[in-house]
């Protein structure tokens, strides 16, 4: 079964922030099933869902990856291991990239 | 209405200034008097306000020296080093050192000129994407849009660079944004953050240790970016408890220390890999579990659980289980670290046993030079001065296995990246950042053809740094590898066309001579020494010579080979 995990994070609005997460992301093995961004007050807040290349990642360490980024404010690993990407209706008036 | 008396007169009433005084000025109030550097289109207006500025630039003779010269800066002082370099190929030629840095984890801003906002994204000349290039090995990056932003900028970027786990930072500063004219006043330093410490975490390490057996601390390079190298020796020192090393953690405990058992890993001592197979409670302090320490993961350490202190909690447990997780700053947090161990005192006794039951050996026959020897014999020599930067290959295992290191900074050597032509660019950045140390670069004869034309660095500023070229006129560790792992299949690695490294010496004006036999060290070494002005010593050296012991790759450590009989 392949896993899907999710990832929100909230950062600073600022140029680049999202292609440094995107990177990590990517760099650390992972790949990105999909990316959702919404602009908020004072920032912005993505919404990745992301898979592994291989079955010794760990999702909490690419957490904490992302987290160190300098313009992130934190990152929540939102549930786990899913077998379907969900349809992202949380979010409203969400951007999809 | 008077103004406050801590403000100065520029800060009240600023005058306009360019972008590029704007960068000049910034980088001298962070303290940043020294910049290695290389001009072109891009930069040309930074260059334009560094005459009569006050800050040194130290031109190298490639731009990739000077990102390895103003990385030295950052591991020799922690404060970050400066280098500055054009658009395109300027920038590009930086990625290895700004790569090296970051896998290193050295403090370092990297300032690169880019085209000018309105040709940005048009393919113009010189232009490329140095911000989408560097993503990916740095710490932080910026593309500057706007000249007052500068100060700002540049002192957020020496905050990043150099708080926290340390790395480099990229700015990109277009052109017309250097030439534009603005009011803006110097910024201080965002304030640090002040990480939460888990106390409870602090108290289970202590409980782990003190109900272990076989306790062993595993000291790495994050000790030294820390500036904890005090707080290290005291906490090793009252608990008695033995340690290994890792390449970046030499010197953290000075050579000889009775309780260091030695480097661990592909090429470390056998004492350090048997104690680390055995011992049951690890205690790693700003270590990473690279896989040239620990080889077969899931063999490494197997009886051992593990206490994980580090600065970066993406580290911990990222490849080895934590069983105490200590995110944490870690200087305050080990001098207030107070374990008692239990009675480990055979212990102690079995680590000391395994020293002395496999010394190093220096008697190499017949009578050609043998580096290790004499590599020994130098650092011994130069004594606490001594500071070694190796370059890559086998040469760069023989000064961490063979010289003497009084502290970490007495060790430089690309450890993450591997980069071949980090020694000679490396060396004359530590020797800039430490005039009063003995720095030595050791270099092979294929990386000293890959920054050789720094010689011309050291002669333009007189720079009296002493060069080792180590000259088996082969690519030493891919031929050793090609020897024990490929079936002896040599494959592009003889150098035997090298040219005369004392002649090119001389032609950059640089002292040099060429030794090829044991008899001729001592006396070799005493002149290597004593030289007041920049010396290159051409050693020419066996080239059929390999590093050992080694850990085959791919296996644990407790495979280690000493010899090539070994099998593997």
């Amino acid at each position: 079964m392949m896993t899907i995990e999710t990832l929100t994070i909230e950062c600073e609005n600022v140029n680049g922030t999202l292609r440094r997460i995107w990177t990590i992301i990517e760099q650390r093995g992972w790949y990105v099933r999909s990316l959702l961004v919404e602009e908020i007050e004072d920032g912005s807040m993505t919404r990745v869902q992301v898979s592994p290349h291989s079955s010794n990642r760990s999702i909490e360490t690419l957490r904490l990856q992302i987290e160190r980024l300098h313009n992130v404010r934190y990152v929540k690993l939102e549930r786990r291991s899913r077998e379907k990407p969900s349809q992202w209706k949380e979010i409203p008036h969400a951007t999809v990239v | 209405m008077t103004p406050p008396a801590q403000m100065t007169a520029e800060q009240i009433a600023p005058e306009p200034k360019t972008g590029a005084r704007l960068v000049v000025e910034s980088l001298l109030a962070h303290g940043a008097d020294t910049v290695f550097g290389y001009p072109g289109g891009a930069i040309m207006p930074v260059y334009d306000a560094i005459p009569g500025s006050g800050l040194k630039h130290i031109l190298c003779r490639h731009e990739q020296a000077c990102a390895f010269a103003a990385a030295a800066v950052g591991r020799m002082t922690r404060k970050a080093g400066v280098c500055l370099a054009t658009s395109g190929p300027g920038a590009t030629n930086l990625v290895t050192g700004i790569a090296d840095a970051f896998m290193d984890s050295v403090p370092m801003v990297a300032i690169t000129g880019q085209v000018a906002q309105p040709v940005m994204g048009t393919d113009a000349f010189q232009e490329i994407d140095t911000f989408g290039i560097t993503m990916p090995i740095v710490k932080h990056s910026y593309v500057v849009r706007d000249p007052a932003d500068i100060p700002a900028v540049i002192a957020e970027a020496f905050e990043i660079a150099e708080s926290g786990r340390p790395g480099p930072v990229v700015i990109d500063i277009p052109k017309d944004v250097q030439q534009t004219a603005v009011e803006a006043t110097m910024v201080p330093r965002p304030p640090k953050p002040k990480p939460p410490l888990d106390e409870e975490a602090l108290r289970r390490a202590e409980a782990a240790v003190q109900s272990a057996e076989r306790p062993l601390f595993y000291l790495g390079g994050g000790i030294m970016r820390a500036g904890a190298v005090d707080e290290v020796r005291a906490l090793v020192e009252r608990s008695n408890i033995p340690a290994v090393c890792t390449l970046q953690g030499l010197g953290v405990l000075p050579t000889g220390h009775p309780q260091l058992l030695g480097m661990l890993g592909m090429h470390g001592s056998k004492a350090a890999n048997i104690a680390v197979m055995d011992c049951d409670l690890l205690i790693v302090v700003g270590a990473r579990f690279d896989d040239r320490a620990t080889g077969k993961l899931d063999t490494f350490a197997p009886k051992a659980r593990v206490v994980h202190f580090d600065r970066d909690a993406a580290e911990i447990s990222k490849l080895r289980h934590a069983d105490v997780a200590v995110p944490c700053k870690i200087k305050p947090v080990l001098a207030d670290f107070r374990p008692e161990a239990g009675p480990i005192d055979p212990w102690r006794a079995q680590c000391q046993q395994w020293v002395a039951d496999n010394p190093v050996p220096y008697d190499a026959p017949g009578d050609g030079i043998y580096a290790p020897a004499l590599l020994k014999q130098l650092s011994e020599q130069a004594g606490e001065k001594f500071v070694g930067v190796a370059d890559v290959g086998q040469h760069q295992m023989w000064v961490a296995q063979h010289c003497n290191f009084s502290r970490p900074q007495a060790h430089i050597t690309s450890g993450g990246l591997g980069s071949m032509g980090f020694g000679l660019p490396t060396a004359l950045g530590a020797k800039v950042a430490e005039p009063d140390s003995i720095v030595v670069n050791v270099s092979g004869d294929g990386g000293i053809m890959m920054n050789i034309q720094e010689l011309a660095t050291l002669r333009r500023y007189n720079i009296p740094l002493k060069v080792i070229v180590l000259n088996n006129s082969r690519l030493g560790m891919v031929r050793q590898w090609q020897e024990l792992f490929f079936d002896g299949n040599f494959s592009e690695v003889d150098l035997t066309d090298n040219p005369d490294f004392a002649e090119v010496a001389k032609a950059f004006g640089v002292d040099s001579f060429t030794i090829t036999k044991r008899d001729e060290v001592a006396g070799a070494i005493d002149k290597f020494l004593a030289a007041e002005g920049p010396i290159l010593m051409h050693v020419v050296i066996d080239p059929s010579e390999n590093v050992w012991p080694l850990v085959p790759p791919g296996k644990s450590n407790a495979d280690m080979m000493e010899g090539a009989d070994d099998d593997y």
